[in-house]
């Protein structure tokens, strides 16, 4: 019984370790998305989408964000061409009613060059709360300074990552011990082969012995005789 | 057969690998002290107690120790629990010694040998009390007492003689106003009603077999006095103690119901002697010579006639004494002398002379830097040739002239003695000055070869920073010694002692001048940043954020070079509640830089522990690894990434420890994991692409290490810039984890010049050891990748192996480890070491040997030898050759 | 085989860890002292006068302490029931840690500390009796030049051994009556020659080792050369 017992804990840890998403608590939660287009110390936030993150665990969302108006895209034109930052405040609602606000800053010009194509990733912890919210754009290098048509600065393309906290590493006593054991076993049926030629391995011995032998032969002729 | 175990290396197994970490770590026996030097301390003293020739104490570091009367060396110690949760409450020297420490309801009673500090018995006092309590010993028996404000005194008493039989009485005192007005003395319990005239006099003779109350107006003790009296305990034969009034104080003798008060006025923080023919009073004074700081002030405890006033050779910087003990032996009396700067001396009458001091603020060392020392003054004018200072030809041709015959009279005389301080930079940077800051806020300077203190510096009223529970003062280099006729120049930031507000202390670290001296700021400091830029007088600014988020420049003539960097500035704070928050410097202007937030974490309600940059002068030197199948495997080096470890309560899983590494100008947790069941301490290494941090398990008991290691993959995204805004790819972490079967205090790791010599972790271990381990044996495998023996690759070994040899300071065991701090020295290979706890020790360490070096034991007579002998054999044989040859020609 | 047996460890070590859990959440009112003994380090010749007095127990990594008395017993005093690593440090030589479980009954248990096996019990006797390992080694052995080293270099013995037959073979050619020797061993070798080869590639073809020394190889020669005489008959 014991042994059933054990062996399904085993298959638990190994899918656990595999699946590494795999948090305790699923839940949903909701981001009311602002952002700032006019770079200022206090900037003034207006609203720019929703997103829904129906479950933390399988980390799909449905995203909601209205289209710039033409104002906003003027600013946002400005905002990139004078090197400003451009902020996202996410209000963060769980299921149980609490709220968090974050803050998160990109390079308004990396913004503008990606088309309004930005990642927004949302850290979770080991229980399933959010500990940050965090807008990136995918890029090898900052601004390049392409010049992007108003056109395309209406429609944000947004694509939401949960990303989850991963379990820990645990260390690998078991394989260890297997391998002792291994070696143990291996030790008990006899010295590990060596699989390297003869020669590889006693060449040091061999080399001085033929050298040796060569010697004596040529300066010891009175043993052969003797032998003969 | 060296070639044999060549062979043998190529061909890895576990132990083979083991034997050659080993060789690789080890320290000759020949070499011990040649370039380490260990300092040992008892921290500041609270009792103390003559005893032949040695001087017993107790301090606040909660532990007891001999010192040597002569040399003030100690002979014995003994640590006992930690002092931040016990503390020693009496040591008490009869025939064995007798300390008494512990918390408040729960104390360990100790007898030790005076003679080796072992100890002779041991046992426990528990009480259910939690309230304030004092201990004494007087007739054979412990008396342990309780007061209870308002009420009684509840007395337990201990016999000593073996069977620590416990008696308890009950003495009714609702005269006990406030414990601060009590005092013991011998078994007299003595308090006072009020602070004033008006007061009453209680004490009650605790061992007497029907306790009774005597009272006493003060004011048939004292007379008439308008000031606010205090009563002082005063060590003495009979019970005795001090009210003092207005800065003098009156001795007051009780016995029964007669109450003596002696006709004259002492100090405040006078003594009695008893064991010289006459009893004495020594009291501590202000010197009336002016060039004296310190006098003793000997008076005749019967006549109460004034003996003599002795001036001291006090030291100039030393803080305010107090006398801790006297004795007199012959016609010699010694006093031991306690400093608010946590010194310990002991000063021989009459003559005044100071015999040895203890600077016992080391005990304690909260911050360390490593400053170069400044080039000799030849090599300086060798310097000094080639810049513009000098423009005709004629006054270099002199210049140089003067330079080269200086040169040569150096190397025939040997070193001038113009630049005899001995505090010279040597080719390799091995000779350095260690600055250190101490929690009482003194400065001291210690040089790497001999450890010996270059000077010291007392900064008052100053009171460390508290960063996640622990003391902090910070000091920045800002400016090195490179820049020859420019001084060096380091600034300390600490708090004001009384008002909280920052200060802060410039001075040059090879000196200790300090130029404006402590400079108080009228601000919280909430963080500072060394900042990279350097301005034009070579200074590095120091950026200083208050607690209502204002930045300020030090110094800020600086904001001129600041300014250009501000778009690329970034800094975050952290506060107790867990919100950590990231800000730019974008909206500064050219007169004010001005902080804008720009990401937000929340890691609440996890409790944050730790937090951890990179070292800024750390480099690194290879931009991949090279894996088993030949292939690059590129580092992701984020010179922005931040490490924080927190550590949250679980109704499940009790303790889980989380670890996130975070990009500091973006704010994306780059990385985020968890252990549970796993709790504190948490010890957390920052370096290169790796982290590695040691935690408790509470599960398998026993303390682990993980290491995460981040890549980039096989294709270097930008490998000319890197941005924190430019995320292409997350980076891909590499995990693994190991047991270390010891407890570490203290973690770090080696940090060289060019960051080419591989990477040692060095832990201090509970066990007083520092041990050295390999980054290698802890880098995360990749097991997808088959590791042929050829590639020698080390197998994962979940226990982490530490062998003796690797314990960097041998047999010298380092008390309570507190912090490592290391520094580069100029040569690659090597590594400065400063560990610090009760002990100090330092050391310099090579991870992968000194391949930059000679060995120490290199043979250059044989060399020259073999090479002479070559040279004289080859002619001699050409000589031979040419002689043959012509004897053939005439065959 | 193997695996039940691995899976019946984990499924123990699962059993234990439950069982610890339960003893921790007792109360902790009752308290416990941990008792035991060092083996005096005086057996071992040391130089330190008072060992006692610089022999150290640590409980949990120094939550806990236990000096130790003349007779080398100690006593750690003030123990919840738990379960605690007993360590022993002294600057020159090594202990072996123990691990002691406290129950809340307040039974005692001692046992060797595994981290790896966590579950794994060999039991040690309690009140604890703890020995030295030995001496600590903390230091490297310096490695000493020896002409015999730098002799028996192979690479040595390559470069002087020639140099010897190009220095010392000339000079015995040059001897008359060795020449007539030497002739007189070239006709001999004519028969010798092929059994040189023989032995080597006997050596070669068997996996033994040739510890037999030359001498005797050649004293046994003729036996030999009969032997392969035969087997080329054959």
């Amino acid at each position: 019984m014991l042994c059933y017992l054990s062996a399904f804990l085993v298959i638990s840890l190994n899918v656990q370790k595999s699946y590494s998403s795999n948090i305790e608590y699923d839940g949903s939660v909701t981001i009311r998305l602002q952002h700032a287009l006019v770079a200022s110390e206090d900037p003034v936030f207006t609203d720019r989408g929703n997103v829904t993150v129906h479950s933390l665990r399988l980390g799909q969302a449905t995203i909601n964000q209205r289209p710039l108006s033409p104002d906003e895209q003027l600013q946002l034109r400005d905002l990139a061409a004078k090197n400003h930052f451009y902020q996202l405040k996410s209000i963060v609602t769980a299921n149980d009613g609490s709220q968090k606000t974050f803050l998160s800053t990109v390079k308004a010009c990396m913004l503008a060059e990606s088309e309004l194509d930005d990642r927004l990733s949302v850290s979770i912890d080991y229980m399933g709360r959010v500990i940050a919210v965090t807008s990136i754009i995918a890029s090898k290098s900052t601004c390049e300074g392409a010049v992007v048509s108003l056109e395309k600065l209406k429609h944000f393309t947004t694509s939401v990552y949960v990303r989850h906290t991963e379990p820990g590493p645990i260390p690998d006593t078991a394989s260890y011990i297997q391998k002792l054991e291994r070696e143990r076993e291996a030790k008990e049926k006899g010295e590990v082969k060596d699989n390297r030629s003869f020669l590889a391995k006693y060449w040091m011995y061999i080399v001085p012995l033929v050298i040796i032998m060569v010697v004596s032969s040529a300066t010891n002729p009175d043993a052969q005789q003797g032998s003969q | 057969m060296a070639s044999f175990q060549s062979i043998m290396k190529k061909y890895p197994s576990l132990l083979v690998i083991l034997l050659n970490f080993q060789t690789l770590l080890a320290l000759y026996e020949d070499q011990v002290g040649k370039f380490d030097w260990k300092r040992s301390f008892i921290g500041k003293v609270k009792y103390a107690h003559f005893d032949a020739s040695r001087i017993i104490v107790g301090t606040e570091e909660n532990i007891i120790a001999s010192l040597n009367m002569k040399n003030g060396n100690i002979l014995w110690r003994q640590l006992m629990e930690n002092p931040k949760e016990q503390q020693l409450m009496l040591l008490h020297s009869d025939r064995d010694l007798l300390s008494v420490s512990g918390t408040m309801n729960n104390w360990f009673v100790r007898t030790w040998d005076h003679q080796t500090g072992t100890l002779l018995s041991e046992w426990t006092i528990f009480s259910d009390k939690n309230i304030p309590s004092v201990f004494t010993v007087e007739k054979g028996t412990l008396l342990h007492i309780f007061p209870t404000q308002n009420s009684h005194l509840d007395v337990v008493t201990y016999n000593l003689d073996g069977n620590n039989q416990k008696n308890t009485i009950k003495i009714p005192a609702p005269w006990i106003t406030d414990i601060s007005n009590c005092v013991l003395s011998k078994s007299y319990y003595i308090c006072i009603s009020k602070n004033d005239i008006s007061g009453q006099l209680y004490y009650v003779n605790i061992l007497s077999e029907k306790p009774k109350v005597y009272i006493k107006t003060l004011h048939s003790v004292l007379g008439d006095t308008p000031d606010l009296i205090e009563i002082l305990p005063f060590e003495d034969i009979f019970p005795a103690f001090l009210l003092s009034s207005n800065g003098q104080a009156k001795v007051i003798h009780v016995d029964e119901d007669v109450v003596n008060t002696k006709i004259f006025k002492v100090m405040p923080n006078a003594v009695s002697n008893h064991n010289g023919e006459k009893p004495f009073i020594y009291q501590l004074e202000p010197a009336s010579n002016p060039d004296k700081l310190v006098q003793i002030r000997v008076k005749d405890y019967a006549t109460c006639q004034d003996e003599m006033a002795t001036e001291l050779e006090y030291p100039v910087g030393l803080g305010a004494p107090i006398i801790i003990a006297t004795a007199t032996k012959n016609t010699l009396t010694d006093v031991l002398l306690s400093t608010t700067d946590n010194a310990f001396m002991l000063v021989r009458l009459s003559d005044g002379k100071i015999m040895w001091t203890r600077e016992e603020a080391l005990s304690n060392i909260i911050a360390v830097e490593f400053f170069e020392l400044p080039v000799s003054e030849l090599d300086a004018s060798i310097e000094n040739e080639f810049k513009a200072s000098s423009n005709s030809i004629l006054s270099m041709l002199s210049h140089r002239l003067n330079t080269q015959a200086k040169q040569l009279s150096t190397l025939i005389f040997g070193e001038h003695p113009m630049s005899s301080s001995g505090l010279v930079r040597d080719a390799f940077g091995l000779h350095k000055l260690i600055v250190v800051a101490t929690s009482v806020g003194k400065l001291f300077a210690i040089d790497t070869l001999s450890g010996s203190i270059v000077w010291s510096y007392r900064l008052p009223n100053v009171k460390p920073f508290s960063i996640l529970g622990e003391d902090k003062i910070l000091l920045f280099a800002q400016r090195t010694a490179r820049y020859a006729p420019l001084p060096a120049q380091c600034i300390l930031i600490a708090n004001d002692k009384y008002s909280g507000n920052g200060v802060i202390f410039q001075f040059d670290p090879i000196t200790g001048y300090s130029q404006k001296g402590i400079e108080k700021l009228n601000y919280q400091i909430a963080q500072a940043i060394h900042l990279p830029y350097e301005d034009d007088q070579h200074l590095k600014p120091v950026l200083m954020i208050s607690s209502t988020n204002e930045v300020y420049l030090y110094p800020s003539c600086a904001m001129g070079e600041v300014y250009k960097y501000t778009s690329k500035l970034y800094t975050y704070l952290v506060d107790n509640t867990g919100s950590f928050k990231g800000y730019s410097f974008i909206h500064s202007t050219k007169d004010k830089l001005k902080m804008t937030p720009s990401w937000e974490l929340q890691l609440q309600p996890a409790k944050l522990v730790a937090v951890k940059t990179k070292h800024p002068n750390e480099r690194v030197h290879s931009q991949g690894r090279v894996l088993p199948d030949r292939s690059v495997y590129y580092k992701y080096v984020n010179p922005n990434l931040i490490a924080v470890a927190t550590v949250s309560d679980d109704p499940v899983h009790k303790h889980v420890l989380s670890v996130y590494l975070i990009d500091g100008v973006t704010g994306l947790i780059l990385y985020a994991t968890s252990h549970k069941r796993s709790r504190g301490p948490i010890h957390l290494v920052h370096s290169e692409n790796w982290i590695v941090y040691s935690y408790f398990n509470e599960r398998f008991r026993r303390t682990e290490f993980a290491a995460a290691e981040l890549y980039e993959g096989h294709v270097q995204s930008n490998s000319s810039v890197f941005s924190s805004f430019a995320v292409s790819l997350l980076p891909h972490v590499q995990t693994q984890s190991y047991i270390l079967p010891a407890t570490p205090l203290s973690v770090t790791v080696t940090l060289t010049e060019r960051g080419i010599t591989n990477k040692f972790l060095l832990a201090g271990l509970s066990g007083g050891g520092v041990i050295e381990i390999p980054w290698l044996l802890l880098q995360p495998r990749l097991n997808d990748i088959p590791c042929s023996p050829e590639e020698s690759c080390i197998p994962y070994m979940p226990e982490i192996p530490l062998p003796s040899e690797a314990v960097i300071n041998y047999n010298q065991t380092i008390g309570r480890i507190d912090g490592i701090e290391v520094a580069p020295a100029r040569l690659e290979s090597t590594s400065h070491i400063l560990v610090h706890g009760i002990d100090l020790f330092y050391t310099k360490v090579a991870p992968s040997k000194t391949f930059d070096m000679l060995k120490e034991d290199f043979d250059h007579m044989m060399i020259i030898l073999v090479l002479t002998g070559l040279v004289i054999s080859s002619y001699l044989t050409k000589y031979l050759a040419s002689k043959k040859a012509l004897k053939q020609m005439w065959k | 085989m193997y695996i039940p047996n691995f899976l019946f460890a984990l499924a123990l070590l699962f059993v234990a860890h439950a069982e610890t859990s339960v003893e921790e959440e007792n109360d902790e009112n009752n308290r416990y002292n941990i008792e035991g003994r060092i083996f005096p380090l005086s057996d071992y010749h040391t130089t330190q006068a008072n060992w006692q007095a610089n022999t150290r127990v640590h409980v949990n990594g120094g939550e806990y302490l236990g000096f130790v008395k003349r007779d080398g017993s100690f006593v750690v005093h003030n123990l919840p029931a738990g379960s605690y690593v007993v360590e022993v440090f002294n600057p020159e030589y090594t202990f072996e840690p123990a691990r002691v479980e406290i129950n809340s009954k307040g039974k005692f248990r001692a046992r060797k500390v595994n981290h790896i096996r966590t579950s794994e019990v060999i039991v040690v006797p309690y009140p604890l009796r703890m020995k030295a390992l030995g001496k600590t080694r903390y230091f490297q052995v310096r490695e000493q030049w020896r002409i015999t080293d730098l002799l028996f270099n192979p690479m040595v013995m390559m470069m002087v051994l020639p140099l010897l037959f190009i220095m010392v073979l000339p000079k015995m050619m040059n001897d008359p009556d060795t020449k007539k020797e030497i002739e007189q061993i070239q006709n001999m070798a004519k028969f010798e020659l092929p059994e040189m080869s023989d032995m080597v590639s006997n050596f070669l073809a068997g996996s033994t080792m040739p510890s037999e020394k030359s001498e005797k190889n050649q004293v046994s020669a003729s036996k030999k050369n009969a032997k392969t005489r035969k087997r080329v008959d054959k």
